[in-house]
């Protein structure tokens, strides 16, 4: 038997040849972020410690959520300057402290701007039950103010209030506006009298925010908030299918995306979306309406056509990125994907969306969530650590992101990004060891591609220095892509 | 879900009717997703074009039955498109365009086509492996 394997092994060696290989310069980048709770945390030491670990897993981003409601005054005195962000009233502290220690840790914030004060949200409010705090008709004029104040405030001259550091705060460049807005837990109403109008209020939002924050510092870019990946398509539901929402967000109408009067075009510079997926990152959405991870198409070609029609501004390419991204695993979570399916899935993620043009995806989270009173079903258990702070395999692989996909018969695909630009070798597994199968140059992205070709199995991994990735599997080429 | 939701998990999902949840987070249904029927009332899209209706009904008898007779993620799979499904017979899916020209096939026949031609091809393969061993 072990002679058989080892025939084998040779004979798929002798099959996989080096074939082009991209140069690294050359190859488009991904960056990666994380959200996590404790990057806001109170104390200083919890939150350095993390964000230190986000940094050594290999993110660049860090999403942070910026509650507008705790950051500004709960009844607004008279004389409350909104758009001033030394008003007083305002209590910036947390968000400033965050701010400062991502940016001390080399991490890029990008703050997500979410729940409006009561005194913002607009008239004949609902219940909380129907309506949480925070999402009812935010005002956009409110919106505005609050945003004017945010990015003036992090625009690299304002000056630290708490005189820690020897200069201002730092400058934050990325500002995202609300999330989810497609479910009615983030904004309401969704539907008035069978109306879809959740799309044209977010557009006053999101048109505010922009003008808000461009005002303050035109360096800065302004993300649409991310829509939750599934909807209901049926009117009146609680949660609308993101290419309605999108198609209504930028005027345009029915699947032949026809253009409707737009007196006041959607406004952003990086279209998000949260491609949270039910099932593995390469099975798409079974609604034509709803985006997983390999749908980002649907929603390019929105934004695409808008673009063409006036109905998406500036008249610039938009980016693409994806906020929200994650797998539980079990362990702990009984309920979760096993841990190494997991990684897997975050590979092949990583892998999908940038092959699909994303510029940058957020892994939700560093850490696990405790779970809840009734177990683990309401909490997240979607680290690439555990609770206790030990690496999942996931960890690996966010740090070096590694997959191998078969594209035809003979031919297979190595893509990946190292933990630094340089030299990578993709070695292949034989019976004895790893042996060297060819090599890539990781550009200034970091990010690899290379085609070989190779007609039999092969275990594949990337290495990079001491560092080597996951191993990923090619299975024989029997027939097309795998 | 946004950070505050994250950390909080205190709003209650809208009354949606869901299907396969993210694993592990089963009581995060606001992203489930409704897996498409094949009979049933369609569903106009609101920016006013029917061109792609989707539909939301039920599988078909004889679907049900096929699926749930291969084993248990055909009985699993069945049951969540029944536990998804909102009947022609009973309560609209979509009270406001109940009765409204369709405007194109969506999912329908295909997709329960799609899900018998995956039960068949189970079904063989465990047959020829069975075969397989037996004459070993």
């Amino acid at each position: 038997m072990k002679r058989v394997a080892t025939v084998l092994a040779l004979a798929a060696l002798a099959l996989a040849t080096v074939g082009a290989t991209e140069a690294g310069a050359s190859v488009r980048g991904l960056r990666l972020g994380l959200a996590d709770a404790t990057f806001t945390n109170g104390d200083a030491a919890v939150r350095d410690e993390w964000l230190g670990r986000a940094r050594d897993a290999g993110a660049d981003l860090v999403l942070l959520g910026v509650d507008w409601s705790a950051i500004a005054p709960r009844a607004p005195a008279p004389g409350f300057d909104a758009a001033n962000a030394a008003d007083p009233a305002y209590d910036w502290s947390a968000l400033d402290a965050a701010v400062r220690s991502a940016v001390a840790q080399g991490l890029v914030p990008v703050l997500d701007v979410q729940v409006a004060p009561a005194w913002a949200e607009g008239p004949r409010r609902p219940s909380a039950e129907v309506a949480p705090p925070g999402t009812w008709k935010p005002s956009p004029a409110a919106l505005g103010d609050f945003a004017a104040a945010l990015a003036s405030r992090y625009d690299g001259a304002f000056p630290d209030p708490t005189g820690l550091g020897a200069g201002p705060l730092p400058r934050v460049r990325w500002f995202q506006v609300w999330a989810e807005q497609n479910l009615s837990q983030h904004l309401n109403p969704l539907w008035e009298g069978g109306r879809l109008v959740a799309p044209v209020h977010y557009r006053r939002m999101l048109n505010a925010a922009y003008a808000a924050i461009h005002g303050a510092d035109p360096g800065a870019r302004v993300l649409v908030g991310g829509l939750a990946p599934y909807g209901d398509a049926k009117t009146g539901g609680s949660r609308v299918p993101p290419v309605w929402f999108w198609r209504s967000l930028l005027c345009l109408r029915g699947s032949r995306l026809r253009p409707l009067p737009c007196p006041d075009p959607a406004r952003f510079d990086v279209a998000a979306h949260n491609p949270i997926d039910v099932w593995g990152p390469r099975r798409g959405a079974l609604s034509p309406l709803d985006v997983s991870v390999p749908d980002i198409g649907r929603l390019r070609a929105i934004v695409r056509r808008a673009l063409a029609t006036g109905r998406a501004l500036p008249a610039s390419p938009k980016p693409f990125w994806a906020t929200e991204l994650w797998w539980d695993s079990r362990p702990p979570d009984p309920r979760g994907v096993p841990v190494y399916r997991q990684a897997r899935f975050l590979g092949e993620a990583l892998y999908e969306l940038w092959h699909q043009r994303v510029g940058a995806v957020v892994w939700w989270f560093l850490r696990d969530q405790a779970p809840g009173s009734d177990g683990f079903a309401a909490t997240q258990q979607s680290g690439l650590l555990y609770r206790d702070g030990a690496a999942k395999p996931a960890y690996r692989e966010f740090r070096f992101p590694f997959v191998a996909r078969r594209e035809s018969a003979g031919k297979a695909l190595l893509w990946g990004k190292a933990p630094a630009a340089g030299p990578v070798t993709l070695e292949s597994r034989r019976p004895g060891g790893w042996a060297p199968l060819t090599r890539a140059t990781a550009g200034l992205s970091r990010v690899f591609l290379v085609r070989i070709a190779a007609t039999g199995p092969l275990r594949i991994r990337a290495r990079q220095g001491s560092d080597t990735s996951l191993l990923a599997s090619l299975t024989a080429g029997k027939g097309g892509p795998q | 879900m946004t950070l505050a939701i994250a950390l909080a998990m205190a709003a209650p999902a809208g009354a949606a009717v869901h299907a396969i949840v993210p694993p592990g987070n089963s009581e995060a249904d606001q992203y489930s997703q409704t897996i498409p029927g094949s009979t049933g009332p369609r569903v106009p899209d609101p920016t006013k074009d029917s061109g792609d209706a989707v539909r939301a009904g039920a599988l078909s008898q004889g679907a049900e039955g096929a699926l749930r007779q291969r084993g248990a993620n055909g009985a699993a799979l069945a049951t969540a498109v029944a536990q998804t499904t909102e009947r022609a017979a009973g309560k609209s899916a979509a009270p406001a365009a109940a009765g409204r020209p369709a405007g194109d096939p969506g999912l329908g026949a295909g997709f329960q086509f799609l899900l018998l031609a995956i039960a068949a091809a189970a079904l063989a393969y465990a047959i020829a492996r069975r075969r397989g061993l037996a004459t070993r």
